[in-house]
């Protein structure tokens, strides 16, 4: 018998107290200024400006000599890129080249999105690919191929700016870099992960922070690092969005809705960050437009924000305006690959993006209350509340603690 | 009991702040003191005017290890991204109201040093003028010749009033404030005030699943640190250009709060350190000095004008983190942690722990929720009989507006989290760096070491050690697998 380390958080959402702890309200302000722009408006499209600076903070290092804090200098560069972008086929990542592209676009530039595979493959049904033809329809190129014929996939185009959102190690990075580097492109963006960061007692991770010396992105990192003099790379952690190939969020709401307990492991305090992928996209244009900034940097590539594992339940909770049951368990005593059974990790994994808020004047636009309530809105549109789901994982670490569930 | 191992040597020691370091820093130290032009200053009695300072002799001034300027120099930041201007400005009447237990102690030496003249105004129970730990007999005999004393009551407001409008004060530091009608007197009788510098808390913030908080965050009426949220309130409704600085869990040599002194007394004596609950609830540490820096920065800043700044670490902490770090600051071996759930104890009035677990629980109550703001209420359930509960309760949610949810009927159904009422609390600091250009210099395991080699380490303590609560705890042996 499993020893029972299960607890019972109930939640209402209808339960309003003027100062609830609970709810989250939109933030308040009783000073008169606001340090960081911090956006509570819905986003309805990723079109954002492609400048999100607060006006404290100067964008680059050649600063007119006459501007003081009030004036707000814009000195990151008009010119217009020409820009690849190497794209995942699945996983949480695939979301970001989705994003990216249509934001760039936006701003005008020109790009090219070389996924990897065959077009034609099953994996292109589902989003983002299947929403593709909204990078050709903004006059965006898609292609696909294998990235190590990179050169011979985009044919003889000349591109100043290449982003790797695809490989986790070396070998399938490096025939990338090197051919850029032979192509001529200029800057070099790498998508790494928050996840290479040691374990501390001492959060967050922070950039410059040790990394695990055998994760596979640190070798590719460095690589970049060496044969590029113009490289930023980018350490993402969870993401939501539309279009998102991974589930998040969905996660939990398939089993709000369907009025089934939510299993979370260990304490429930485990401290995350799930980011709108629309601040990835963001930071990632950011560098594009202030290469000479955002040279030689490591970005953590997050929102500004950390969630509880316990918080974004109960915030997925409010979102679908219902209520939650969190059954806290151990993995381990119930018997169940703690990896398998739930999406995040189970202890505390949080970075903040301080460089570039620093150095780009990049600021969040994460709003996870307001976000969450837009993606419980499209989970209903696209009637995957309706969707017969089995929890096999979950009925076995309910049982294992004697959880009744609701039929 | 190990073997003590050798204690953390800290950056090159600075005069005021004296980290201890090695006998070779030590020694650089000291040639560098020789070398030191001071001016010789003259003494000045209590009630004489403001004098100032040329600039040069205080340009020079030994080793307050700032990493950017102080006043009487116009200087532009290393990253020019930040392009700061702290203006300079003469010599200025400050008044601390307080002073003599901890932060002021810090923040009083650098305004002298700066050339301000400051008064401290407090009771007279502590002596206006302390040597600190490590602190050189020159330094002391310099800063106690020049602090000045206004002896008095705060909160007699008749007095406060008459005398501070008899005086004239440029700017007054607010340092042991607590309520928003002990700051009315003081504003009254200085219509001309340059400055009001306030210090608040982060303990002002409203419970949040989002972390960190930033200064635009919603903050809590209810709080315990509901005068502090008020005073915030009266500057802001009132004529004058206030700062507020909103500290987290603050440390350093001679804190009165038995935070570090905690976990060394635990370590001293060999013991296990019992950490409620889980181990991993997350709090924010910061350094006294860095905390008496911001204050500086903020003095005549415009870019401090009517502004709210978290000041603490850069980096937060876990309580089993916490644990470790005062271990390894302070050269003791690992420490054994152990956990337990303090729910199943009855610690009566003493702290089995010295940070609270700010948390949140959700009672359900007759299919009604009710939010418990206080931390005591598991003490109360566990140890009260059932009617006193229920009175307690609903007089807890007598503040809470629902109040029709409870009927003070016999059935009370308790669900809680097993792990209930733990809560993560931290603040960013992002703000005070980028706008003031502050930076904290220590990290977390230095400046735990700067606490234990000028405090601890030395013999001294405030609190003595009391093994009551850890002996409840190791006895039952409850303990939560971590």
């Amino acid at each position: 018998m499993a020893s029972a380390t299960s607890s019972f958080l109930f939640s209402s959402p209808t339960f309003t107290l003027p100062s609830s702890p609970i709810s989250s309200h939109p933030r308040l302000s009783l000073s008169s200024s606001i340090f960081t722009s911090y956006s509570c408006s819905n986003y309805s499209s990723f079109l954002s400006s492609s400048f999100s600076v607060s006006s404290s903070f100067l964008l680059d290092s050649k600063i007119s000599r006459h501007s003081s804090l009030s004036s707000f200098t814009v000195s990151a560069s008009a010119e217009k890129k020409k820009v690849l972008i190497i794209n995942t086929n699945s996983g949480g990542h695939a979301v970001i080249g989705f994003y990216f592209a249509k934001e760039l676009l936006s701003s005008g530039h020109e790009v090219t999105v070389l996924t990897v595979g065959e077009e034609s493959s099953d994996k292109m049904k589902k989003p983002p690919f299947n929403r593709f033809s909204e990078i050709v329809s903004s006059g965006g190129e898609t292609v696909w191929g294998n990235p190590a014929d990179v050169g011979k996939v985009v044919g003889g185009v000349a591109f100043d700016v290449v982003l790797d959102n695809n490989g986790k190690d070396l070998d399938t990075v490096r025939p990338v870099v090197d051919w850029a580097k032979s192509a001529g492109v200029k800057q070099f963006l790498y998508i790494s992960s928050a996840g290479i960061y040691k374990q501390t007692d001492e959060p967050p991770h922070v950039e410059g922070d040790a990394v695990k010396a055998d994760a596979s992105h640190v070798a590719v990192e460095k690589y970049i690092a060496d044969v590029f003099s113009s490289w930023a790379v980018f350490r993402p952690q969870y993401m939501i969005g539309s279009g998102n190939n991974k589930d998040c969020e969905e996660w939990f709401f398939d089993r709000i809705v369907r009025d089934r307990p939510v299993p979370i492991p260990g304490s429930g305090m485990q401290l995350t960050n799930i980011s709108h992928v629309r601040d990835l996209s963001s930071m990632l244009t950011s560098s594009v437009e202030d290469p000479t900034a955002a040279s030689g940097k490591i970005f953590n590539c997050v929102s500004d924000r950390a969630v509880t594992l316990d918080g974004m339940a109960k915030l997925c909770a409010q979102a679908a305006g219902r209520s939650v049951k969190i059954v806290h368990y151990n993995p381990k005593d119930v018997g169940v690959d703690a990896k398998k059974a739930f999406p995040f990790r189970n202890m505390h994994f949080y970075a903040e993006p301080r460089t570039a808020k620093e150095i780009l004047g990049w600021s969040s636009s994460t709003n996870l209350p307001e976000d969450l309530k837009e993606r419980f809105v499209e989970y209903v549109k696209i009637g995957r509340d309706k969707k017969p789901i089995k929890f096999e994982t979950d009925d076995k670490i309910l049982e294992a603690l004697q959880v009744v569930v609701p039929v | 009991m190990s073997k003590k191992l050798k204690s953390i040597n800290p950056n090159p020691a600075n005069q005021i702040f004296q980290r201890s370091g090695t006998k070779a820093s030590k020694e650089k130290q000291k040639e560098k003191e020789k070398k030191m032009n001071m001016a010789r200053v003259v003494v000045v009695q209590q009630k004489q005017p403001a004098f100032s300072l040329p600039p040069s002799s205080l340009s020079d001034f030994s080793g307050i290890r700032f990493n950017q300027p102080i006043q009487y120099k116009q200087k532009v930041w290393h990253k020019p991204r930040s392009a700061l201007q702290v203006t300079a400005s003469s010599a200025k009447k400050i008044l601390i109201m307080g002073g003599t237990r901890f932060i002021g102690i810090f923040l009083s030496r650098l305004l002298v040093k700066e050339g301000h003249q400051v008064t401290l105004f407090t009771r007279g129970k502590a002596p206006i003028a302390q040597q600190l730990p490590g602190e050189s007999e020159k330094d002391f005999s310099d800063f106690s010749s020049k602090i000045l004393h206004l002896k008095g009551d705060r909160k007699d407001y008749d007095f406060v009033k008459t005398s501070l409008a008899a005086e004239g004060f440029d700017v007054v530091y607010d340092i042991n404030g607590r309520e928003a009608e002990e700051v009315e007197p003081i504003l009254d009788a200085l219509p001309k005030l340059e400055q009001y510098i306030y210090c608040s808390s982060a303990g002002v913030y409203l419970k949040s699943d989002l972390l960190p908080h930033v200064e635009v965050d919603a903050v809590d009426p209810k709080s315990r640190h509901k005068g502090k949220l008020e005073t915030e309130n009266l500057l802001q409704s009132r004529d004058v250009n206030w700062t507020s600085i909103r500290p987290v869990y603050i440390y350093g040599p001679l804190n009165y709060n038995p935070v570090e002194e905690w976990f060394f007394h635990r370590l001293k004596a060999g013991r296990p350190i019992p950490v409620p609950n889980s181990g991993v609830q997350i709090t924010q540490l910061g350094h006294v000095k860095d905390l008496a820096t911001a204050f500086i920065q903020v003095l005549g800043n415009e870019k401090a004008s009517k502004q709210i700044f978290n000041i603490s670490g850069e980096k937060y902490v876990t309580f089993d983190g916490l644990a470790k770090a005062c271990a390894k600051a302070a050269g003791f071996p690992e420490p054994e942690i152990v956990h337990y759930n303090p729910k199943e104890f009855d610690f009566g009035k003493k702290k089995a722990f010295p940070f609270r677990d700010q948390g949140v629980c959700v009672w359900r109550y007759m299919n009604a929720q009710v939010i418990c703001l206080c931390m005591p209420i598991a003490h109360v359930l566990v140890s009260y009989p059932h009617k006193a509960y229920v009175t307690y309760l609903s007089n807890i949610v007598q503040q809470i507006d629902d109040l029709n949810h409870v009927h003070g009927c016999a059935c009370i159904v308790l669900l809680s989290n097993e792990y209930g009422m733990m809560q993560h609390f931290f603040a960013s600091v992002d703000k005070a760096k980028s706008v003031l250009g502050w930076k904290p210099e220590f990290d977390l395991i230095e400046g735990l070491a700067d606490s234990y080699n000028l405090d601890f380490g030395r013999g001294t303590f405030r609190k003595a050690a009391d093994f009551t609560t850890d002996d409840m705890i190791l006895s039952k042996n409850l303990v939560l697998q971590s």
